[in-house]
């Protein structure tokens, strides 16, 4: 037998797919990004799902799950702080009274270690005020004003709300318990940036707090001292309040706007201040 | 973002300009190299008798560019044939053949016999790891004289 080599053509070379590299990529972009697509969606309708139907109990347990990281814990905390939130958490309650519609969740004050003054609320019912707030504010209206304004975010569910698409993965971590542990994802998550509220939410916890600060004082006197004095301090080059600003965007018109909505319901807005209790602040 | 567009830019570019010239390279010296017999026989089969013989081993190790490693990446996402990888292993096969048989021509055979094939992955992709993507082929037979 006698070897007689045959040329195999090349047009038939089965094992490489006659497809251009580039269509071939731009068909795998496409089906990824489809797919990327509908599962950014989907996680968006489950957030809103989440959002309008979660149990009091899940929302608080986030809630701790979330403020764990940012707030000093127990066994960093002072005596005299502890009375401090006590009375924050006293007067909180008080502010909330008559609200059944706060989804019966129980509320709590943290502290956070900041000499920036500024508050925030959580999901949950958990509020955390900076230790620089306590040592900026000069009468209990005052604080009871950014405690009934981030009671107002609470109440309408805007922290819940920022928290957008990755509600979904703390629920998760929640749910299956890696939420009660420091898990980095919650951590990450829970970070103050997604704290930012609208304008339209800002503004509604506004009027909200004033109306709670009124109910509870007969007056609103006072209760925005403490966002007057930031505003002239703002003008001060040297202030440390800046930062309230960015989280809060308070300006001189919404000081005007709070004004004008006392002014449209015949709110009192004169009266006696009630000062903080001098032993502990 | 324009570091990576401008990566798969260059790995696009040159990586299929080298593809084409080593592809022509390929069958230029395959059909140099046809007249060469190259035959496997089975354990009950005797091999051609011979004066001489001797191992043959002919290596490549082919790299894949940054434009094919990116679309086996997605690839990897979804699964299903890497076409990118293909071509690279399909060079990788012919070369390694083609520089046994070119080295057996060398050596004055009459023809290699029970050649086999082997491919092994080389760097951090080999360990699970990101990075080179690399296979060498590697073919070897018996070479008669």
């Amino acid at each position: 037998m006698t070897y007689q080599p045959r040329e195999i053509p090349e047009d038939i070379n089965v094992n490489v797919t006659k497809i251009n590299p580039l269509v071939n990529l731009g068909y795998l972009v496409g089906t990824v990004a489809v797919f990327g697509v509908a599962a950014y969606l989907s996680l968006g309708v489950i957030a809103t799902q989440l959002t309008i139907r979660m149990s009091p109990e899940r929302e608080h347990k986030m809630g701790q799950a979330m403020v764990k990281s940012n707030i000093i814990s127990a066994e960093d905390i002072s005596t005299k702080q502890v009375k401090q939130l006590e009375h924050l958490q006293e007067l909180l309650v008080e502010l909330n009274d008559g609200e059944p519609e706060n989804r019966s969740i129980p509320l709590q004050v943290h502290l956070m270690q900041n000499d920036i003054a500024n508050a925030f609320a959580f999901p949950g019912g958990q509020i955390v005020v900076t230790t620089g707030l306590l040592e900026e504010v000069e009468s209990e209206n005052e604080i009871a004003f950014v405690l009934a304004h981030e009671l107002g975010h609470h109440a309408g569910r805007d922290s819940l709300e920022r928290l957008g698409r990755s509600i979904v993965l703390i629920f998760i971590g929640t749910a299956i318990g890696i939420g009660s542990g420091n898990s980095d994802f919650i951590i990450n998550t829970a970070s103050l940036e997604y704290l930012h509220h609208g304008r339209t939410q800002e503004s509604a916890a506004d009027s909200y707090a004033l109306e709670k600060v009124i109910q509870h004082y007969g007056h609103g006197k006072a209760s925005l001292d403490f966002f007057e004095r930031i505003e002239k301090e703002k003008k001060d080059p040297r202030n440390k309040v800046d930062v309230y600003f960015s989280t809060h965007p308070l300006t001189e018109a919404r000081i005007n706007d709070l004004n004008k909505i006392a002014t449209e319901k015949d709110w009192q807005m004169q009266g006696e201040v009630t000062k903080l209790p001098e032993d502990i602040f | 973002m324009l570091d990576f567009l401008i990566l798969l830019l260059i790995g696009y570019c040159v990586g299929s300009f080298a593809e084409k010239r080593h592809f022509k390279s390929i069958k230029q010296r395959e059909r140099q190299t046809l007249h060469f017999p190259m035959m496997n026989y089975g354990a009950k089969h005797p091999i051609p008798h011979a004066n001489e013989s001797a191992l043959i081993v002919g290596s490549v190790v082919v790299s894949a560019d940054y434009f094919k490693m990116f679309a086996s990446s997605l690839r990897n996402l979804v699964g299903g044939r890497v076409v990118a990888y293909e071509s690279v292993m399909d060079r990788g096969r012919r070369e390694a053949i083609l520089r046994m048989k070119e080295q057996a021509i060398a050596w004055g055979g009459s023809q290699i016999v029970n050649v086999r094939l082997e491919t092994s992955s080389i760097g951090k992709h080999a360990s699970g790891g990101k990075g080179l993507f690399a296979v060498e082929v590697i073919a070897y037979g018996t070479v008669l004289r």
